[in-house]
C-alpha cells in the first residue's frame, strides 16, 4: 500500500509539474496511467485514497491471494505506460530547458537545511527512511536508492521518475515474499502511561516523523508529527534565491507542496506604491509564455 | 558508528549535564540534559557528529512533574541512529526559556517558532520569533497546547496580532503570491523581494489550515483514532 501510495503520488506530482509550466499533455497522460492505481487502492482497502488501513497493531484487511494477479496487471501496464512517458517526456528540450538548472539546492544547503525525500536525493543526499530506519517489511524489500546530484529542478524530477519505477519493483518483491498469519497483534493489556517512542515513515514527500508520549484513558499524553513538506518548505527561500520570477511556482512545485499558494500574485512597486495583481491564470501565462519562448 | 560509540561520545563531552541517557530501544537513544547546555548538546550533535535534524517540539507536563519539556530530534541516517534529546523546563520559571538552536541549525527555525505558539516556551537568541502556526486573529499569550487548554474552546477573535512583516531588502520590489486559493487545500503566502525578474529574497506566511490534530489526539481521540487520523494528514 505504502508503495501503491508512492506510485500514484509521483505520477501526480509530474502531472502538476508539466501543468505549471504549460505541459498540460503531460498532465493528462499521468492523470490516464494513474487511475487504475486509484482503482486498486480501492478494490485492496475499499478506499480510493486515505485508505484507513492502519491499527495500533497491525493493519485492518489482508491483501488475498485472488487479488494478486490483479496487482500484477495494473502494475504491469503501468510500468510499461511509464517507460513511455519518461521516453517521451526527455527528448523534449523547452521542457528540459524549464527544469535544468533551475531551483537550485546544493549538496551543502541540502544537509544544512536538514530537507528530506525527493527534494535531499535530488541534491546528493542519499537518505531514505525505508533504507535508514526500516520499518514494515523494508527490511526484507529494500528498494534501492535514488539519488541525483544536480539539485537542480530536473534532479528531483528525476528522482521521482525513477522511484516510481523501483516502487513497481518492490511491490513485486513483496508480494512474492508475502507471508501467512495474522494481520494484527493482539493488545490484551492496557497501553502503560509515560512510555516514549519514535518512528519514521519513507512518504513520497520525504520521511514523516511521529513521536508519542504515552498517556492515561487510552490516549497519548504527547503526540508529534512532523510530514516532510515542515522541512522542505524552509528551504524554499534558498530555491528560488537569484532565480527569475517566471522559475518561483515550478520550483516551489519541485518540492511537492499543495500548489494553492499560486492564485493571485501582487506586484507593488516599492518607489511609487503602484500595485498590480496577477491572477491565477495571468502568473500561469507568464509561466507558459517563459515555455513557448524557449520554444521557438 | 553504533549506538554505544554515540552514547560514549556525549557522556565523555557533557558528563556533568547528563541527567539520563539510555537506548531504550536498539538504536533509539533517549538524552535528557540540563536545560542550561541543550543547545551546546544540539550543536555538538549536528556540526560535530553529523546528525540531521528532524524536528523540535514541547510537552506539556505540568501535571506530573511541574514542568514543560522541551525536545530536539536527531538521526543519523546512514547508521539507523536516533537521538531524542529532552530537556526540562520549570513551569515556576516565569520566562519559559531555553536557548534557540536556530542560529546554527537553520531547520529548526519552524519548530522553535510553533513550541512557544502552542506551550509559550521561549527560544532565546531566536532570530527570527514571530507567530509561526497561529493566526493573525488568536489572543496572545493563550497557547492552546497546553493541558488546562480545553480542544474545543474558540477565543474571541482580536485584532493586532498578526506577525509583522520582513522588510525587503533597500531597492528590491515586493511580489506577494498567495494566501488563498479556494479550491485546493493548504494555502500560503509567499512575498517575493525581486529586482527585476530576480528574486532576492522571500518571506513566508503560511499554516492557514493548521488543524490542531497533535491537541485532538492528546485529548479527545482514542490510539486506535488516533490512527485514522494520523492517515489524513
Amino acid at each position: 500500500m505504502l508503495e501503491l501510495e508512492r506510485i500514484h503520488s509521483h505520477i501526480l506530482w509530474l502531472g502538476i509539474a508539466g501543468h505549471i509550466i504549460g505541459f498540460d499533455t503531460v498532465l493528462m497522460q499521468t492523470w490516464r496511467i494513474r487511475e487504475p492505481v486509484m482503482w486498486l487502492c480501492e478494490l485492496i482497502t475499499g478506499n480510493r485514497k486515505q485508505y484507513g488501513m492502519n491499527l495500533i497493531g497491525g493493519v485492518r484487511r489482508d491483501i488475498p491471494k485472488e487479488l494478486q494477479p490483479k496487482i500484477h496487471e495494473v502494475i504491469d501496464r503501468i510500468e510499461g505506460e511509464w517507460k513511455a512517458l519518461i521516453a517521451a517526456i526527455s527528448g523534449d528540450t523547452p521542457l528540459m530547458m524549464r527544469l535544468k538548472d533551475v531551483g537550485t539546492l546544493s549538496y551543502k544547503e541540502a544537509k544544512l537545511t536538514c530537507v528530506v525525500g525527493p527534494t535531499a536525493r535530488g541534491s546528493g543526499v542519499g537518505i531514505d527512511a525505508r533504507l535508514d530506519h526500516p520499518y514494515a517489511a523494508f527490511a526484507e524489500v529494500s528498494p534501492e536508492l535514488k539519488v541525483q546530484e544536480s539539485g537542480d529542478v530536473l534532479g528531483r524530477t528525476i528522482v521521482r521518475l525513477e522511484e516510481t519505477l523501483e516502487s513497481i519493483h518492490v511491490i513485486r518483491r513483496a508480494l512474492k515474499g508475502m507471508p501467512e498469519g495474522p494481520i494484527v497483534a493482539e493488545i490484551d493489556s492496557e497501553i502503560p502511561a509515560g512510555r516514549e517512542g519514535i518512528c519514521s515513515v519513507e512518504a513520497p514527500r520525504g520521511e514523516v516523523f511521529h513521536y508519542v508520549l504515552t498517556g492515561e484513558n487510552n490516549r497519548p499524553h504527547r503526540w508529534k508529527v512532523r510530514a516532510p513538506t515542515y522541512v522542505n518548505l524552509q528551504s524554499v527561500p534558498l530555491l528560488i534565491k537569484d532565480g527569475t520570477v517566471a522559475d518561483v511556482t515550478i520550483s516551489l512545485g519541485s518540492i511537492d507542496p499543495c500548489f494553492s499558494c499560486t492564485e493571485r500574485l501582487e506586484v507593488v512597486n516599492v518607489k511609487s506604491g503602484e500595485v498590480k495583481v496577477y491572477r491565477k491564470h495571468e502568473l500561469l501565462e507568464l509561466t507558459r509564455r517563459k515555455s513557448r519562448g524557449l520554444a521557438k | 558508528m553504533d549506538a554505544r560509540d554515540v552514547i560514549e561520545k556525549i557522556r565523555e563531552r557533557f558528563r556533568e549535564n547528563l541527567l539520563s541517557m539510555e537506548e531504550k530501544v536498539s538504536k533509539k537513544i533517549y538524552v535528557t540534559v540540563d536545560r542550561t547546555v541543550l543547545a551546546k548538546v544540539a550543536r555538538f550533535l549536528f556540526e560535530e557528529m553529523g546528525f540531521r535534524y528532524i524536528v523540535g517540539a514541547g510537552t506539556d507536563r505540568r501535571d506530573q512533574n511541574g514542568d514543560f519539556l522541551v525536545t530536539h530530534f536527531f538521526s543519523l541516517d546512514p547508521d539507523k541512529i536516533y537521538v531524542v534529546l529532552h530537556a526540562s523546563v520549570p513551569a515556576s520559571d516565569p520566562q519559559l526559556e531555553v536557548d534557540s538552536i536556530t542560529p546554527f541549525i537553520p531547520p529548526a527555525n519552524f519548530a522553535e517558532r510553533e513550541t512557544y505558539d502552542l506551550l509559550g516556551i521561549r527560544f532565546k537568541g531566536h532570530p527570527d520569533p514571530r507567530r509561526l502556526v497561529l493566526p493573525d486573529d488568536w489572543p496572545a499569550n493563550l497557547h492552546p497546547l497546553r493541558k488546562d487548554f480545553p480542544h474545543d474552546f474558540r477565543p474571541e477573535p482580536v485584532e493586532g496580532q498578526a506577525p509583522p512583516r520582513k522588510d525587503p531588502p533597500a531597492g528590491a520590489t515586493v511580489l506577494p503570491i498567495g494566501p488563498f486559493f479556494t479550491v485546493l487545500e493548504e494555502p500560503a503566502y509567499f512575498r517575493l523581494f525581486v529586482e527585476g525578474e530576480t528574486v532576492v529574497d522571500t518571506d513566508y506566511r503560511g499554516f492557514y489550515n493548521h488543524r490542531g490534530i497533535e491537541k485532538l489526539g492528546d485529548s479527545a481521540l482514542t490510539y486506535n483514532q488516533t490512527c485514522f487520523l494520523a492517515e489524513r494528514i
